[in-house]
Parts: C-alpha cells; structure tokens; sequence
C-alpha cells in the first residue's frame, strides 16, 4: 500500500465545474438573494469510486484547482498550487484555500474532506511537497486534523521565518520543496501552509488516509 | 489489538505536541502600511451595492476595526464619494471563496463579499444577517468583513496550528460559521492586536500592549538631589519605557503611561526592600513621588508585568539619598526627636 496513490475523479469533476462556474461568476450574475438555500450540503459528491493510480490524471487536478483571475480590477494573481507527493508516485496538487499575495487576500473553507484531492499511504510515509519555482517559500509547516474544525497536529516544519517588522529579521534561504513523514494510521486532513517571503501565504489541503 | 495501539500512539503524539505547542504569535502581516491618522472611507461599488440587510454588518465591521485595533491604525467609515469601495458581487476569483480584499495603499482598498445563495464548490453560501433566525452553518457577516479589513490593514491569515486558542485571533485560514467557536468575533483577537501594534504603533502612550506580545521594560530612577537636609523634601521620578533595544522597531524606546510603578527603599547596607508607595504619573512616561528626608535610604523603582499586557517587569538602579545632617531640619533648628 505503501506508495499508492489514488485519485478522486468526482472530486476532480467537481472542480473544473467549479471552474467553469468561475467563469460565468465575473459576469456579474449571482444568484437571486431572497432564496435562502435549505441546506449547505456541498454541491459536490464524495468520492463514491477510486481510480488505479494513474500518473497523468494529477496534474489535471493541479490546473482545476487552482483559482481563476476572474476579477475585472487588476490585480495580482493567487500562488502557485503546491503538490503532495509520495515516494516513487507522482505529485497529487493540493486544494489551496485562503491566501493572501502581494496585497490581495482571498478568504475561503476547503469544504469537506471529501472534495480533497485523496492520497492512500501508509502511516508515516515520507511525502515530499513541491511548488513552482515562481512562487518560493522562507517558511513551511505541515499539520494534520480528523476534520476542519479541530485543532491541528503539527507534523512537520521548516525553514526560518522572515519578520520585516523585528530588528532581527534576516531572509533566509528560499525553497521550493521539502519532505517530511506522513501522519499516523487515520483519516485525516493534511495542510501545508507556506510563507511567501514576505510577500504573502498560502495554505493547501489533502485528504489522506493511512490504514491501520 | 493493533488498531487500537496505533490509535493511542497516535493520541499520544497529538497530546505531547499539544502539550509543546508555543503561544500563539503575533498574526502574520504582510506588506505596506497606512498613515495612522487616515480616515479611508468606503462606498458601495455602483452596480454591486450591498443589499440593505448586508450594510449593517458593514458598518459595524468597520467599526470594530477602528475601534479594536488598541493601534495607531487608519479609521473606516462610509462615505457616498469614498475612495474605497465595498462590492455585493461574485466577482471573487475563486470558486470556493466567500469574500476577497485587495488594497492599494495608501489610497484605497476593495473588499468583495459574495451573494447569499451564491453557489460555491464546497455547498451554498448563506450569510447570517439574511434571516430572522440565523441557521446553524451560516456566515457571521460582521466577522467575515472584519476579517476584511484585518487585510486591509495588512494582516495576513495565521497559521492554525501555530494558534493555541482560537480565540486569539479572527484572521485565520477558514472562519467558522455558527455556532462554532469564534463564529461571531466582533473584535479583534490578541494576536492581530499585537501586529498591528507592532506595525502601527500604539494609540497612545497609555493604549495597553497586548498580551500577546512579550516586551521587556526598562525603568530608570532619579532624584532632585541625592543629599538634602532633615525634613527637605526631595522628589524621585522613575521613567517607564518598552525597553529601547526590544526587537519590535517601532515599540521599541516606546514611553510608557498609566501604569503601576512602586517605590521601594531599604536602610544603607540593608538587603531587603520594603514598599515606600506609588508613584503618581505625570506623562512622557515618568512616575513621581515626593519624600521628605527623615534618614538615609537607598530607593529604586519597581513595575510588575500587568496580568492585562505584554510587558514584562522590571526594577529601576538604585537611587542613595543621604541625610545631611540629621540633626539640623531645613528651618535650621534642631532636630530634637533625632538629637
């Protein structure tokens, strides 16, 4: 099991629905107010099925998640979306949530544990995380949580922080990459949170599960 | 078996990083600054104008980040022909995301908030203020936009688990709805308090620190005149400051008003300090008390940390006044309880 990655495909359909909704949503046409939706259950299933591993179909899911520049203002673009990676198996991109670049932040949940990308691995495998090279990072940290609204486990972190506001502040070395093992036996979130020297942070989300 | 001694290894790392985590820091900030002494108004984004139950919300949020900020930050306020600009819109690059902030200092800024019943990927959006009663899972406006406007002032999002209370903050990476803990925060959290202290200043010299900062202080002591006759009176002023070589620029050197500062003194070659009263503020920082001579003491100043801010204590050098001529008062007579 060790090394297996599967992907979610209703996950992934999910998002480049989302996508295309993206691209409707900069025209302007939200829905009507005054309609109070009954339930905020996620528009997107679960992941019903796995697919076998497949190296091709990740770097799909990298573009879908990624979001859209749909704002008429000129404005900067989000980061890069960082990739979860197993040993030996392609990268898995992970579902960016909040962010804040450059002088423009975006605020939003990551939805349910279902919609994140999956990756099955044994407890305590070694992941490495990887961005772009557009978009270093000084500082890293991973955590993992049953679901959102609990306290996060630190796993792993990294990297020196960069506090312009402190009379020591020094940048350090930026990267693009780190390892670090994975989390327990469990169902669990995983984030990676990356501060951009400065410039901003991002946080991204994974659904892992390590069997007992 | 195997299971269940996986899960209560598991539960013993959780609790054992728990039990190590570090206070929480200062919120992470990001980029430039305003002046303090801005008023940058907002108005509703023509053709994407806030509905009428939204703008309440609005109003208070910016409220709140003008008046929660214990800082030297900018002011919000609405105005019709305001610079800023606030937009009911899903105009939000993203397909998840519920509201969105960009500034342009030192100028303007844009905070976007998405509809009710805006469909996202994760479910439906549903704001709070919308309903008579609020549904469990729905958005607290007021929070969402402060949060807002935390950007705005250059907050960054705080890492979770950097964070040891919830509470300590209101800038984190998913807000929660109701009626989850810090679902409705009308305020600044300690943690964003101290940044933008850290940026910005404090108010005044007499805004508390917060305590989630954890500065050292430096007191020092004087005297009118370290030798003086029977019965003169001499008068000690202690200065209270954020210690000058603290590492947060722009506290650092900071006088210090409105706090606590004691008096102590101890006979001449005695070792241990008694209380001899508070010194009385009087501004830029100083504390003063006036003595009449009586004997020779040694004095210094003393200010313990506040259980309310983040400063740590600290005891002035001492101070020696030395009695003259204890048997000769001032007037020139003699001391006869003394001689």
């Amino acid at each position: 099991m060790k090394g297996q990655i599967r992907l979610v495909p209703a996950a992934a359909l999910g998002l480049l629905l989302s996508l295309a909704l993206a691209g409707c949503g900069s025209s302007g046409s939200p829905p009507t107010p005054g309609a109070p939706s009954a339930t905020a259950l996620p528009t997107s299933a679960g992941p019903t099925a796995t697919a076998a591993p497949s190296a091709t179909a990740a770097p799909t899911a990298a573009v879908t998640a990624t979001p859209t520049a749909a704002a008429t203002d000129a404005e900067p673009a989000a980061p890069a979306v960082g990739s979860l990676a197993v040993e030996g198996s392609p990268g898995v991109p992970g579902r960016q949530g909040s962010w804040c670049y450059d002088g423009a932040c975006l605020d939003g949940p990551p939805g349910p544990k279902q919609m994140l990308s999956l990756i099955e691995t044994a407890a305590g495998a070694p992941f490495a995380f990887s961005i772009p090279e557009s978009h270093p990072f000084n500082e890293w940290s991973v955590a993992y949580r049953s679901r959102i609204d609990d306290q996060p486990t630190l796993l792993a972190s990294g990297g020196a922080p960069y506090d312009p506001d402190l009379a020591s502040a020094t940048l350090g070395p930026l990267m693009t990459d780190f390892t670090f093992d994975g989390p327990p036996s469990g169902d669990w979130i995983v984030t990676a949170s990356l501060q951009f020297a400065g410039h901003g942070s991002s946080v991204y989300y994974w659904h892992v599960v390590a069997p007992t | 078996m195997r299971r269940h001694v996986s899960i209560a290894a598991a539960m013993l790392l959780a609790a054992t990083v728990v039990s190590s985590a570090a206070a929480t820091t200062p919120t992470p900030s990001d980029g430039p600054i305003w002046n303090g002494d801005q008023l940058i108004e907002y108005r509703w984004k023509d053709g994407n104008e806030p509905p009428a139950w939204l703008r309440p919300a609005v109003h208070a949020a910016a409220d709140d980040a003008t008046r929660t900020t214990r800082a030297g930050t900018p002011s919000f306020g609405y105005s019709a022909g305001g610079p800023a600009w606030i937009s009911y819109t899903g105009d939000i690059p993203s397909t998840y995301a519920v509201a969105y902030a960009n500034r342009n200092v030192p100028s303007s800024y844009g905070i976007r908030i998405r509809p009710q019943g805006y469909p996202l990927d994760w479910g439906t959006l549903r704001w709070c203020q919308f309903y008579d009663s609020p549904p469990t899972g729905c958005y607290d406006a007021e929070m969402i936009i402060l949060h807002e406007f935390g950007h705005v002032l250059a907050l960054d999002h705080a890492v979770d688990e950097q964070v040891d209370d919830w509470l300590d903050t209101v800038m984190h990476w998913a807000p929660k709805t109701k009626a989850k803990i810090g679902w409705n925060e009308h305020g600044f959290g300690r943690c964003d308090v101290a940044r933008l202290q850290i940026r910005y200043d404090t108010a005044s010299s007499t805004s508390p620190l917060s305590t989630c900062l954890d500065l050292e202080t430096q007191l020092s002591l004087t005297t009118s005149s370290s030798q003086v006759g029977y019965g003169s009176n001499f008068v000690l002023t202690a200065t209270l400051k954020v210690h000058p070589s603290a590492d947060e620029v722009i506290l650092a050197g900071n006088l210090l008003d409105g706090r606590s500062v004691t008096l102590q003194r101890r006979a001449i070659g005695s070792t241990s300090w008694s209380d001899a009263g508070s010194m009385n503020g009087t501004g830029n920082g100083r504390y003063s008390r006036s003595l009449a001579g009586s004997a020779s003491f040694e004095y210094r100043a003393r200010f313990d940390s506040p259980a309310n801010e983040g400063l740590r204590g600290s005891t002035s050098g001492v101070v020696r006044i030395s009695i003259t001529d204890p048997c000769v008062t001032s007037g020139g007579a003699i001391n006869a309880p003394t001689c």
